[in-house]
């Protein structure tokens, strides 16, 4: 089956190699859903999902600062609507082309259809790069790509949002192009600032996700965060919200680190002063032990791992926790890892914890709590009401919950029961297959 | 006060400015010289002279900008901005030759190898009482904060990088008793003295045809140019100007030069920390600061400031004065961070200009760049274009302006620190590739960034074609880590090569590692392979540290018939780590590596010796 799917993509499209990459890991990674559902494969589910519904490439010429006129490709690859409007991020970086567009956008389906929102899944943007471009220019960019874009977009149809290269600014300048070609005001883009539609939470999303998600992750083994022994990794945006919220929750976090060193507190971090100086004073974490007497730094960040600790939130790079820090954690007796940070465990780290009984929530899983909050963003535009703080975090919380209770789920249904990692892999494609086959041959 | 004759100067691009200006344009109008007297002294008189002999390289070169900005039409271009040299005190070389005579130092400063030791002896040594009491004069009326310079003859040669090894002092001179400041500034100045002698120095003219003996040094005592805020002074901002660039990225062109600027003293930028750099011609494109994301990680965190709160601060040798280091929100409490700061605004993931919104601060110039608050690049521009003409050579300015934030009846101000022959980094100008021996080339690229030679690297890292693989850069990078790291606990630096684009946020397009995977590099090389050439990541935190580490830049693309690396030169250097991906190989004598930032053209070579670096 896999070499079927395989020779079809190559044979299409035989220099996507990005492509061919993304469809060959998830194939892999679904096979065993294929082996139980013979239905599948008859309707050619895999087949009809790896050639988006329709794909966009255009020419965007513009104007730059010294008046020379400049041409670059835009593209749009609307993969799936069987669960919603396409919604996924828009990358501009020179590297940008339509095989990494859809790449980015096959993956994207199986992300949002995790969710459990009404989503379906796409990718776009551009191979211009903003880097050492003017604000002029990049407004000027953003209008022209977006003078083409529009006609194929919509708030029920298609619905980008922020990705590389693409930030608030962008979605600016974007959504002010739309609504003035299109006269509409409407929820078309998300990442948008609060004054004009953007939904609260969107700085806090994934690291309260991951806080969420591991909270689960414990709720089923009958425990909780309270009076646990946190470690998280980094000190980033992901890492300062995940460490705030595991904090409400009960636990106490006693690491953290940044790419100097790490910060050992046996007090509990001192949160507030770590904000301070990472978000305020975008200052080193060192500078946290200089402040607290009862802090220790070290320069030696990846022993961070050694701590003891029952929880570990790896935050800061992939392949942070390889085999030797996973058997650190291990023996000093941690009872679950969820990644903060894409792929932060290697596979040699995952197989260790899976050995020995350690849940692993996968990063695909655990840190998709900007995806959730940005589709929330949708939901309040549709409303036309804003919703909370509260309101928004208390969302973000039943769907990660949801989440959680999928993935089990389909590791368990599938014969892999504790692995997260090839729940997650499952969950989602089985509720786009479902889908699929429930609104026939379209 | 007497005009000094012309006759009593040794020329004002002595000390071995060798430069070849505009005949017409010289910098060569000793007319803005006067001598200092105590009995009419007058402050507002722009440039004094006190004592005989040579002014040295920086008080010359600040007298020929003097004469420079006062010849120009500066003025009338930039009606509401003084542009001037702050008002300076030079101290000719006779008082240092009678100083270190008179107090029978000459045999000890020279034979003795501790710094610490030659700057107490000259802190226990005494300056002559007529030079003192010159100096009480001058104090009596000047109640500013001083910064005291060093000028040596052979300081701001174009042949000798002396820039940076003197001494510079800056006392608050705000005590109300006159003898404690003058005391103050008698030893600024001995240390300034002292600072000939220190070992740095010495080191290099060892390895010069220049003598130490031949050695003078004169001394400049110049306004601060800066305000105070409560109990600190400082500039709003200050910086270095230099009219060539050799880091020219993306858009930027080599000619037009480059700026790099900082809130608060220049120290900031002297020490190469986290400040803002941009071309005079394309100021509005400053490169590193294209998304919120890259002005978080780059701009300015903290700044420099003279602590007035000790007037009775002792100087201490290898100081540079009484400094402290200040948050942005020190800053924003004087007022000085709304004209050059942004906000961060979490939620919208924005930068907003100005500093109203709630959210971190940032220091990123935009009122000044964009919005003509300040005419910052266009008079450095001016400026850069005037000083190259009139030197005959690329130069270097040091500049320091305020913006009148304190009174509507102060002016605007951008102050000339310095004016100099521009040195390309730490190593000589002239960079050549003839009588080169072709077999001794390991690589070569016609595009280059960073000027140079380098000749103290004997280990190789690199990723060779055959230890690629596509799937696992992450892997790779984790690799280079590892070599990194171990390099770095030995205190080495090596040379960096890799396929694709180092540092790549794209896996598929290079190694994508973080500027701690490859802290040791001091020359990166990227190869282009199978079809993709490399176009460098210009503009990123990962370039923010090359360019202002001076790390040598070459890019390696097959597609150019200049281009070409010999992989196989490598293999037979001993291995110190066999991965799978990563190779480290030592050489047992350096390889040289020569960067040309004119031509962009650049050569590493194997070691010198056949046979150098092989496996015994």
């Amino acid at each position: 089956m896999l070499n079927e799917i395989m020779s079809q993509v190559k044979a299409r499209d035989p220099r996507e190699s990005a492509f061919h990459q993304a469809v060959r890991e998830f194939a892999e990674s679904v096979g065993p859903v294929l082996d139980h559902h013979p239905e599948y494969r008859q309707s050619k589910i895999l087949q009809r999902l790896i050639e988006p519904e329709r794909t966009v490439m255009f020419r965007i010429p513009w104007m730059d600062d010294d008046n020379e006129i400049r041409v670059n490709r835009g593209f749009r690859v609307e993969f799936s609507s069987v669960l919603g409007p396409y919604k996924g991020g828009l990358r501009f970086h020179s590297s940008m082309s339509l095989d990494s567009m859809k790449a980015v956008g096959f993956a994207q389906v199986m992300q949002n259809a995790l969710t459990g929102l009404p989503i379906g899944g796409g990718a776009g943007g551009s191979d211009f790069d903003p880097k050492g471009k003017s604000d002029n220019e990049v407004m000027r960019f953003c209008q022209r790509f977006m003078s083409e874009l529009f006609r194929h977009i919509g708030a029920t149809t298609d619905v980008p949002t922020r990705g590389l290269g693409v930030g608030g600014r962008e979605i600016g300048y974007m959504f002010g192009q739309y609504k003035m070609l299109s006269n509409k005001f409407e929820g078309v883009l998300v990442g948008k600032g609060i004054d004009y539609g953007g939904s609260q939470m969107h700085a806090e999303a994934t690291g309260f996700g991951c806080a969420y998600f591991v909270q689960e992750m414990l709720a089923a083994r009958g425990d909780s965060l309270e009076g646990k022994i946190v470690v998280v990794s980094g000190s980033g945006n992901v890492a300062i919200h995940a460490i705030e919220k595991v904090h409400r929750l009960g636990a106490m976090c006693v690491a953290c680190s940044d790419s100097n060193g790490f910060v050992y507190d046996p007090a509990g971090l001192d949160l507030a002063l770590i904000r301070r100086i990472k978000e305020v004073e975008r200052g080193r974490i060192e500078e946290y032990a200089a402040e607290r007497p009862s802090a220790t730094f070290s320069h030696r960040w990846r022993e961070i791992w050694t701590t003891s600790c029952d929880v570990a939130i790896p935050c800061a790079t992939a392949n942070e926790i390889d085999a030797g820090a996973a058997r650190a954690l291990v023996d000093n007796g941690c009872e679950a890892v969820c990644e903060g940070a894409t792929m932060s465990s290697t596979p040699e780290a995952a197989r260790i914890f899976l050995d020995h009984g350690i849940p692993l929530g996968p990063a695909k899983a655990a840190n998709m709590g900007g995806v959730v909050t940005s589709t929330l963003e949708m939901s309040q535009n549709s409303m036309r009401l804003p919703w909370t703080l509260e309101e928004t975090d208390r969302r973000l919380q039943e769907v990660m919950a949801n989440i959680h209770k999928m993935v089990t789920s389909a590791a368990e249904q599938y014969g892999t029961k504790g692995n997260l990692t090839q729940g997650t892999n499952i969950a989602g494609f089985l509720r786009v297959a479902r889908s699929m086959q429930a609104q026939g041959l379209v | 006060m007497s005009r000094r004759s012309d006759s009593q100067d040794d020329g004002p691009l002595e000390g071995g400015r060798d430069c070849a200006g505009d005949s017409n344009d010289r910098l060569d109008d000793p007319g803005v010289i006067s001598e200092f007297s105590r009995a009419d002294f007058d402050p507002s008189t722009p440039f004094l002279r006190l004592g005989g002999g040579s002014l040295g390289g920086k008080a010359q070169g600040l007298a020929s900008m003097a004469s420079l900005l006062g010849r120009s039409n500066l003025a009338d271009r930039f009606p509401d901005v003084q542009i001037a040299v702050p008002q300076s005190l030079a101290i000719g070389t006779d008082v240092f030759l009678g100083f270190i005579e008179t107090n029978d130092l000459w045999d000890f400063v020279h034979g003795c190898d501790d710094d610490e030791r030659i700057a107490q002896a000259c802190l226990d040594a005494r300056l002559d009482g007529g030079l003192l009491d010159d100096l009480r004069a001058y104090l009596s009326v000047v109640e500013h904060p001083l910064a005291v310079r060093s000028s040596s003859r052979l300081e701001d040669s174009l042949r000798l990088p002396f820039a940076g090894l003197y001494s510079t002092y800056m006392i608050p001179n705000n005590h109300p008793d006159i003898e404690v400041r003058l005391r103050q500034l008698a030893d600024a100045i001995k240390l300034v003295y002292a600072s000939t002698f220190y070992q740095a120095p010495k080191s290099l003219l060892g390895s010069t045809p220049g003598q130490l003996e031949e050695e003078r040094m004169g001394v400049v005592v110049q306004r601060l140019a800066a305000y105070r805020y409560e109990d600190v002074y400082y500039p709003n901002f200050s910086g270095v100007a230099q009219s060539h660039n050799y880091y020219p990225l993306g858009r930027m062109k080599a000619e037009d030069g480059l700026v790099h600027v900082a809130l608060g003293l220049g120290k900031m930028v002297v020490e190469g920390g986290d400040v803002l750099r941009f071309s005079p011609a394309r100021p509005t494109v400053p490169p590193g600061f294209s998304s919120s994301e890259e002005i978080l990680r780059n701009s300015q965190r903290s700044f420099f400031a003279l602590d007035l709160s000790d007037p009775a601060v002792e100087i201490v040798p290898r100081s540079d004065g009484p400094l402290v280091k200040l948050g942005l929100a020190d800053a924003e409490k004087h007022g000085t961070l709304a004209p050059v700061g942004s906000v961060y605004v979490r939620e919208d993931g924005v930068c907003r200009d100005g500093i109203h919104a709630t959210g971190p601060r940032l220091v990123t110039f935009t009122h000044v760049l964009r919005s003509g608050l300040f005419p910052l690049a266009p008079i450095i521009a001016e400026l850069l274009s005037s000083g190259r003409k009139s030197l005959g050579c690329e130069v270097e300015i040091e500049f320091a302006c305020n913006l009148s934030m304190q009174s509507s009846t102060e002016s605007r101000e951008f102050a000339v620190l310095q004016c100099r022959p521009m040195l390309a980094g730490s190593d000589e100008v002239s960079v050549t590739f003839d009588g080169m021996d072709e077999e001794r080339v390991l690589c070569s690229s016609s595009k280059s960034l960073g000027h140079g030679r380098i000749e103290d690297i004997r280990d190789v890292v690199f990723v060779s074609p055959d230890r690629w693989d596509f799937a696992d850069t992450a892997g790779i990078a984790r690799q280079v880590g590892l070599v990194n790291a171990s390099l770095q606990d030995e205190g080495r630096r090596c040379l960096l090569i890799g396929l694709g684009r180092w540092g790549t946020s794209d896996p598929v397009q290079g190694i994508p590692v973080e500027w701690n995977d490859i802290s040791a590099a001091a020359v990166i090389v990227e190869v282009g392979w199978h079809g993709f050439t490399v176009v460098p990541s210009q503009g990123s935190h990962f370039f923010h540290n090359i360019t202002s580490l001076r790390v040598g830049y070459l890019t390696v693309n097959p597609a150019s018939e200049d281009d070409r690396i010999e992989w196989a030169a490598l293999d037979s250097a001993q291995t110190m780590a066999d991965m799978q991906h990563v190779r480290h190989v030592r050489f047992d004598r350096p390889v040289e590596v020569r960067m040309d930032g004119r031509s962009g053209r650049a050569v590493v070579l194997l070691p010198g010796r056949p046979g150098a670096g092989r496996r015994e």
